[in-house]
C-alpha cells in the first residue's frame, strides 16, 4: 500500500515497513521522487521477516479494532497464530509494537519537496484525507489520536510534530510566537479529523473532499504564512542589531568613542 | 449566556438548594472521574445526600450528566453580533465557558468521553447540535452557511483537544486574548464563505 494514497497495493514483499521508499515505483505522487536516495528501500532478507510482518499485520488489526489501551499483546499473538514470547522478542513490549505500526505517520518533508510555500496547506491537507480515508491508515490514525489521550509517550509524539512542520516551513520554534501559530496549524488538523473520523459529525461528514481540502487548506495556509511572517520578522531584527553591534565594536567606533572622550 | 437560564425554566422550586448542591457535586464528581467511572452514590456522598434523593431529582446517572452538561448556546448571543465579528464571538464565548473554573473539568469529562465511547458521543453531539443552530440562525441556512458552519467547528473541536485535552504547551499557556484574535481570525475566514 502506498504511504500517500494508500491505495496501491505492492508485492507482499515491499509492503512492510510502510515507508515512503518502499512505494516509488507505483505511487503517482512519489513518482517525482524517484530520483531520491533509495539506500533505505532495501527491505532486509532476514529470516525473521515472514513472522514479523505477520505480527504488525496482527497489531495494525488488533490496535483498529479495540484501540491502544484496550490491545493486548496476547490477542495480536493470536490474531498472527504465533507465540506471544516471539511477539515479545521482535518488539519488546505493546508501546514498542504500537511505535512499529504507527511508524507511517512519520514526517518526511521529502513529501513536499516540489510543492511551492504558498501551496503547502492544501497539500498537506491532500494528503491527509487520503491517509484518513484509508480503512488500515485511518483505523490506525484513530488509534493513535485516542493514544495521545491516555498514554503519554503517544502525547509527546504528537507534540513533536510541530518541529518537524517548522523545518518544512523554514521557521524556528524556539520563537514562542512561531510554536504557538504552529500548534494552532497543528488544532486546526487534528480538529478536521476528530470531527471527521472521531466524533462523526454529519455536517463535516457531507462536506466534499474538494472543499474540505480548498478552504482548511487555506485557513492552515494562513497559518502557514503567519509563522513565516513572524519568523522573517525576527531575523530582521536580529540582522540590525548584529550589524549595530559590529559598529559599535568596529576600530574605526572605537577610536571615535575615544576622541569624544578626551573633548 | 445569562446566569439564570442554567435551570431551565419554572419558578423557584423548595427544593432548589438541594438541587443546586446535588448538581455541584456531579460537576466534581463527572469533572474528576469522568463519566464511566462516576456513580450517584459517589455524588450523593459529595453532595453529603441519600442517594435515593438524588435518584428522585434525577432518575438516573445519564439524565443526571444531561443536566450538568447541559449548557446551552442562546442564539440570541449571536443574533446581535456583526458577521464581519462574528468569528472573534464565537471562540470567545466557547473559551469563556471552557475557562469557567466551574465549568472546565466537566466540559472536558464530557469531550474526553465523547471521543472514547459511542453513548457519550452521541450525547455530545446533541449539545454540539444547539451551537451549531445558535451559529446558523446568525449565518442564514444556505448550503454555504451550512458548509461555513461546519467548518468552524472542526477548528473549535482542534482547539479544545488541543488546548484541554492534549495540553500542549504553547496553547494552554497562550492568553486568551491572543486566542480570540488567531482563531477568530480562521473561524473568520470561514464565515465569509456564508456570506458568498
Amino acid at each position: 500500500m502506498c504511504l500517500l494514497l494508500g491505495n496501491v497495493r505492492l508485492q507482499p514483499r515491499v509492503y512492510y515497513p510502510i515507508n515512503i521508499n518502499t512505494c516509488l515505483q507505483t505511487c503517482v505522487l512519489c513518482a517525482n521522487l524517484e530520483s531520491m536516495d533509495k539506500s533505505n528501500h532495501a527491505i532486509s532478507a532476514r529470516r525473521s521477516q515472514p513472522a514479523r510482518d505477520r505480527i504488525l499485520e496482527a497489531a495494525r488489526q488488533i490496535f483498529g479494532r479495540e484501540g491502544y489501551e484496550h490491545a493486548t499483546i496476547r490477542a495480536i499473538a493470536a490474531e498472527a497464530q504465533i507465540n506471544p514470547s516471539l511477539v515479545m522478542r521482535y518488539y519488546g513490549n505493546k508501546e514498542a509494537l504500537f511505535a512499529a505500526v504507527t511508524d507511517f505517520h512519520r514526517f518526511d518533508p521529502r513529501i513536499y519537496a516540489t510543492t511551492p510555500r504558498s501551496q503547502l496547506g492544501e497539500a498537506i491537507i491532500e494528503r491527509m484525507i487520503h491517509v484518513w480515508n484509508d480503512p488500515t491508515l485511518g483505523a490506525m490514525q484513530r488509534a493513535m489520536v485516542r493514544a495521545a489521550f491516555t498514554n503519554e509517550s503517544a502525547r509527546a509524539k504528537w507534540l513533536r510534530y510541530g518541529t518537524d512542520y517548522a523545518q518544512l516551513f523554514e521557521v524556528s520554534m524556539s520563537d514562542p510566537d512561531v510554536a504557538g501559530v504552529l500548534a494552532l496549524f497543528g488544532s486546526q488538523i487534528i480538529g478536521l479529523f476528530i470531527a471527521r473520523h472521531i466524533l462523526k459529525l454529519p455536517r463535516v461528514i457531507d462536506l466534499p473532499n474538494e472543499t474540505q481540502t480548498r478552504e482548511v487548506g487555506r485557513a492552515i495556509q494562513a497559518y502557514i504564512n503567519r509563522a513565516r511572517k513572524i519568523s522573517i520578522r525576527e531575523d530582521a531584527g536580529r540582522s540590525v542589531l548584529k550589524k549595530a553591534l559590529r559598529r559599535a565594536n568596529s576600530p574605526l567606533s572605537v577610536i571615535k568613542n575615544r576622541k569624544n572622550k578626551l573633548k | 449566556m445569562t446566569e439564570d437560564t442554567n435551570t431551565g425554566a419554572g419558578k423557584p422550586l423548595r427544593s432548589q438548594p438541594t438541587r443546586d448542591r446535588i448538581l455541584e457535586a456531579a460537576r466534581a464528581i463527572f469533572g474528576r472521574d469522568g463519566y464511566d467511572r462516576a456513580t450517584i452514590r459517589a455524588i450523593a456522598a459529595e453532595a453529603d445526600i441519600n442517594p435515593a434523593m438524588v435518584m428522585r431529582y434525577y432518575g438516573n446517572k445519564e439524565s443526571l450528566f444531561a443536566a450538568v452538561t447541559n449548557a446551552p448556546v442562546d442564539p440570541a448571543d449571536f443574533q446581535t453580533v456583526p458577521k464581519s465579528r462574528l468569528g472573534e464571538a464565537v471562540i470567545r464565548h466557547v473559551l469563556e465557558a471552557w475557562d469557567d473554573p466551574e465549568r472546565t473539568a466537566t466540559q472536558r469529562a464530557i469531550l474526553l468521553a465523547a471521543l472514547s465511547d459511542d453513548d457519550a458521543r452521541t450525547r455530545y453531539l446533541q449539545q454540539h447540535q444547539q451551537g451549531y443552530a445558535a451559529l446558523l440562525e446568525r449565518l442564514g441556512d444556505s448550503r454555504r452557511s451550512i458548509e461555513a458552519a461546519a467548518l468552524m467547528s472542526t477548528q473549535i473541536i482542534g482547539l479544545l483537544v488541543a488546548r484541554y485535552i492534549l495540553r500542549v504547551p504553547r496553547l494552554v499557556s497562550m492568553s486568551s486574548e491572543q486566542l480570540v484574535r488567531e482563531v477568530g481570525e480562521t473561524l473568520q475566514g470561514y464565515v465569509r464563505i456564508a456570506s458568498g
